[in-house]
């Protein structure tokens, strides 16, 4: 059971996006910049969508889960260690360690890949204005935790190395839990949310051990 | 803002015991006293209205304008009403800290019956949970200091005891909501010197008059009934529903109603906690405080309508 209702959520990441306006309209601009790159993987990349996913990871456990989802949720700063430790393993794995990798030649894995990747960009935020929440509530990519657990899987499908499957744990659990909240709070975004998480999930699994050239 | 309003005085413990004595049954009903129904806290005799409120997800609406004014108005009804117990806890998301900035922008809140919880299984911090709520509800002190669904129960306990001594709460008392704590909390009811104990007790979730309602008349401990509406899933399942043709003899003009006085039909409830975002159904279950209340005979009757349903 959860402490608030789906209407106090909504007023909530409408008062999130009104405070941290900039960062919610440049958020997903720049995440996009990260899925360029793993489009179409430059020398050093692997290390740039590293730090920008990091960053993301970051901002929503520290801004996001502690400061606002908090003030209406006691479980937030459990949410927001989740996110942090995602953001640490990131840095570690992709900006430190390079453990995982962008190819030049894709293939379908990048096609699949692009596609998660843009539903989380601006595929969801369209879905939740269609289904009629107002346009401050939207959830964007790098601001809101949905958008940005979604990206980060579409990004690692794109990937290759054995890190990936590592990475993609806290996202597919977070996906897992925002779908539960969705179910008894009458959410379609979230309810959404967690089929196509599941489907990334998937589509992650089936792309791994393939080979690849990495930069 | 004061929140002694109802601190006991001979007179108040005489009317006490006589409002408890018209509680005891009596025919099919019997009329609640005066009109409204004051009901005796046993340690004292202090008498508070036998619907209070509750704020579990309600009043948890965060900073946002519109809910806030929203729950204002609830707030504002409740006390229109007469209304004493608002019930909270730091588990309630930002509910506390709302109730702190709205009590002071309502009329007629002299009659408030502060209950909040303590909720954390770092005992050390209990304390300073406590002064937070205080500090949020913009209280020097709790009429009632709870703990909540037993946790780390007795540690706490030890501290609301002190508390009480000190002033920093007038009663203390334990909650549950779950059955299969019932066991715990009756070893709680019956070892420690609580004034209040707080649980689940509804037409359906009849649990409690087992072994809780018995041992808190026993005990002299009060008794809040909280999910009276097993969160609005009575209400959803009898709307629709025709009420009984007799349902006036309850003084039950509606669903709500009939729920609420079921409840208050037994003898050892002292105050039923229904939560609610909207004014209008806060009017309608603070009207429970009026009018007849069932009798043993009338309650079994009233079990055997919604159960035929
Ligand atoms: N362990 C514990 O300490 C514990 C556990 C559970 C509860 N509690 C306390 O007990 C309180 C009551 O329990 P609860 O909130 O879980 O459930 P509840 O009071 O049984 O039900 C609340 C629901 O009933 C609806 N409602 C209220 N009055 C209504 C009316 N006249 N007509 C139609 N719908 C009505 C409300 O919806 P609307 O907003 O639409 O009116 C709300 O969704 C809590 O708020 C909390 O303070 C304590």
């Amino acid at each position: 059971m959860f402490p608030y209702t789906a209407e106090v959520l909504a007023a909530a990441v409408a008062g999130y996006n009104a405070d941290y306006w900039l960062a919610a309209a440049l958020a997903p601009l720049v995440l996009g910049g990260a899925l360029w790159l793993a489009a179409y993987p430059k020398p050093g990349g692997t290390r740039l969508i590293g730090l920008l996913l990091a960053a993301a990871w970051a901002w929503v456990g520290g801004v996001f889960h502690l400061q606002v989802f908090s003030v209406i949720n006691f479980m937030a700063p459990v949410y927001a260690l989740m996110f942090l430790a995602q953001a640490g393993l990131l840095l570690w794995l992709m900006a430190v360690r390079r453990a995982v990798v962008f190819e030049r030649t894709g293939g379908w894995p990048r096609r699949i890949g692009v596609a998660f990747a843009l539903f989380a960009l601006v595929g969801q935020p369209i879905v939740a204005l269609l289904l009629g929440g107002p346009i401050g509530s939207v959830r964007l990519a790098g601001v809101a935790p949905g958008p940005t657990a979604l990206l980060t899987l579409a990004l690692l499908i794109m990937s290759s190395g054995r890190a990936s499957l590592a990475l993609a744990v806290i996202p597919m659990l977070w996906c897992a839990a925002a779908g539960a909240t969705g179910l008894l709070l009458g959410v379609a975004e979230d309810q959404g949310l967690v089929v196509v998480a599941a489907a990334a999930g998937a589509a992650l699994i089936a792309t791994r051990g393939r080979p690849r050239t990495g930069v | 803002m004061r929140s002694d309003r109802f601190a006991p005085t001979r007179r108040s413990v005489l009317a006490g015991l006589a409002a408890a004595a018209a509680l005891a049954p009596a025919g099919a009903v019997h009329a609640a006293a005066a009109g409204r129904d004051l009901r005796a806290i046993p340690s004292s005799g202090e008498r508070i209205p036998a619907i209070g409120m509750g704020t579990w997800i309600t009043f948890n609406v965060g900073d946002d304008a519109a809910l806030r004014a929203e729950r204002r108005a609830v707030l504002q009804a409740f006390f229109d009403a007469g209304g004493g117990m608002i019930d909270s806890s730091p588990m309630y998301g930002s509910a506390e800290e709302v109730l702190g900035a709205l009590l002071p922008q309502v009329s007629g809140t002299g009659t408030l019956f502060s209950a909040t919880k303590v909720w954390t299984p770092v005992f050390e911090s209990g304390p300073e949970q406590m002064a937070e709520s205080r500090r949020l509800w913009g209280l020097d002190r709790f009429d009632l200091m709870q703990v909540h669904n037993l946790v780390d129960w007795e540690e706490h306990l030890e501290t609301l005891k002190a508390d009480k001594a000190a002033g920093r709460a007038r009663y203390i008392g334990a909650t549950t909501s779950h059955g299969r704590r019932h066991g715990e909390l009756e070893t709680v009811m019956a070892r420690e010197p609580l004034d209040f104990a707080q649980f689940t007790y509804n037409i359906l979730d009849r649990a409690a008059e087992r072994r809780l309602l018995p041992l808190a008349a026993e005990r002299g401990i009060a008794v809040i009934v909280n999910r009276p509406f097993r969160r609005k899933a009575l209400i959803r399942r009898f709307e629709g529903k025709p009420l009984p043709d007799w349902a006036g003899e309850v003084g039950a003009a509606n669903w709500p109603q009939f729920l609420l006085k079921f409840i208050l039909g037994h003898p050892a409830v002292t105050c039923a906690i229904p939560a609610t975002t909207r004014a209008e159904h806060l009017r309608e279950n603070m009207g429970a405080l009026a009018g007849p209340v069932p009798d043993e005979a009338m309650r079994r009757r009233m079990i055997a309508y919604v159960e035929g349903l």
